[in-house]
């Protein structure tokens, strides 16, 4: 009977533990993650979901500034996605007054997810396998390289990366880990 | 001379035309296009030449509005008749409408980072443009002599693409996907 009790508790902590941390399968980095551009009037999301409704509640990440906000979808937007990347795009709401707009940051979409300051940069784990991701973006010659790293920044494992073009030149400030596609 | 604001941005518009690019670039550039429309890829162009002056308003306007620039310290420009030091009411420089009126300019041309002054694209030497295909897309080089793509990307991220183009004098710059030039930069 004893035994059976400290199966049935190990049994049942094995099943939280796993909950608690475990990836969920839905959950991917080409899915859920995708590149924001916030300007004067109206912040754009651009991301390979089709299937946002309004009020999914998303987290827009400043990695400039490593700061994270809450944002909400609006509605789709067409214009805002990128026909030649596959990616839907979205309206979105967020407080904006702390912003120096425009701006280019990374959306995360998952239930759950925490951010903290790890030194001076942002962390959270994203996708739930127990490692901090960090967040950069970056100019080339003339767009930004956006990227999503584990463990840590430029020397990690990149998870995700997005290119947005600009419209015009920059001077370059990514690393050459930062731009291979 | 008419004050720095909002009404400069439409100024000095980026052109999307082969037209507007450098010779001998101009109809290397003209050449390759054709030879990918040919071959029945989808490709849109994007920018050609970005004035330099549309380049020398954007820098100064983000330098004053976001660095602290002294707008009485910017260089003059041949071609840009603008004022970038806005006069008080008695007709003494004002810094905070001086500093309002560039970071309207910023607003306008939608500025996240800051501009650069020079580029192969103010030099008329650069073209931006989005390339697509389906299947195999078979295309003649300069020489005549036509390659088989099979690889992917199809798009203008493809190697074998990249070698096609530098066969006309247009080279692939990899670091942005739709930026091609006279020498890769």
């Amino acid at each position: 009977m004893i035994v059976k009790h400290i199966c049935f508790l190990m049994t049942a902590a094995l099943t939280l533990s796993c909950r608690s941390h475990a990836v969920n399968a839905s959950w991917s980095y080409d899915k859920n993650v995708g590149l924001a551009v916030v300007a004067a009037g109206h912040a754009c999301l651009s991301i390979n979901d089709p299937s946002l409704t309004p009020n999914t509640h998303v987290h827009f990440i400043d990695a400039q500034r490593q700061r994270e906000m809450p944002a909400v979808i609006v509605s789709g937007r067409q214009t805002c996605g990128n026909d030649s990347a596959g990616t839907s795009g979205y309206e979105m709401r967020l407080d904006a007054s702390e912003m120096q707009i425009p701006m280019v940051g990374i959306v995360v979409i998952g239930d759950g997810i925490t951010f903290a300051r790890r030194g001076t940069q942002l962390a959270g784990d994203v996708d739930r396998d127990r490692h901090d991701e960090f967040f950069r973006t970056c100019t080339s010659a003339e767009g930004v390289h956006a990227t999503v790293w584990s463990d840590a920044p430029l020397t990690g494992t990149r998870r995700w990366h997005q290119y947005y073009a600009l419209g015009y030149d920059v001077e370059s400030t990514c690393m050459p880990a930062e731009l291979s596609p | 001379m008419p004050l720095s604001g909002p009404t400069w941005v439409s100024q000095f518009p980026t052109s999307k035309r082969v037209e507007d690019l450098a010779q001998p670039f101009r109809d290397q550039v003209a050449r390759f296009v054709a030879a990918i429309r040919a071959a029945g890829a989808t490709l849109t162009i994007a920018d050609t030449l970005r004035p330099p002056e549309r380049a020398y308003l954007m820098h100064f306007s983000f330098e004053i509005a976001r660095e602290g620039v002294d707008p009485a310290s910017v260089p003059a420009r041949a071609g840009v008749d603008i004022q970038w030091v806005h006069p008080d009411a008695p007709g003494t420089p004002s810094a905070v409408a001086s500093r309002n009126a560039a970071e309207k300019m910023v607003q306008g041309y939608g500025i996240a980072f800051k501009p650069a002054l020079n580029s192969r694209h103010t030099e008329a030497h650069a073209i931006d443009m989005s390339i697509s295909w389906v299947g195999d897309l078979v295309i003649a080089k300069a020489d005549g002599t036509s390659v088989t793509i099979t690889s992917a990307p199809r798009d203008g991220n493809n190697a074998s693409l990249h070698q096609v183009g530098a066969s006309f004098g247009v080279i692939k710059l990899a670091t942005d996907p739709p930026h091609w030039s006279i020498d890769g930069h």
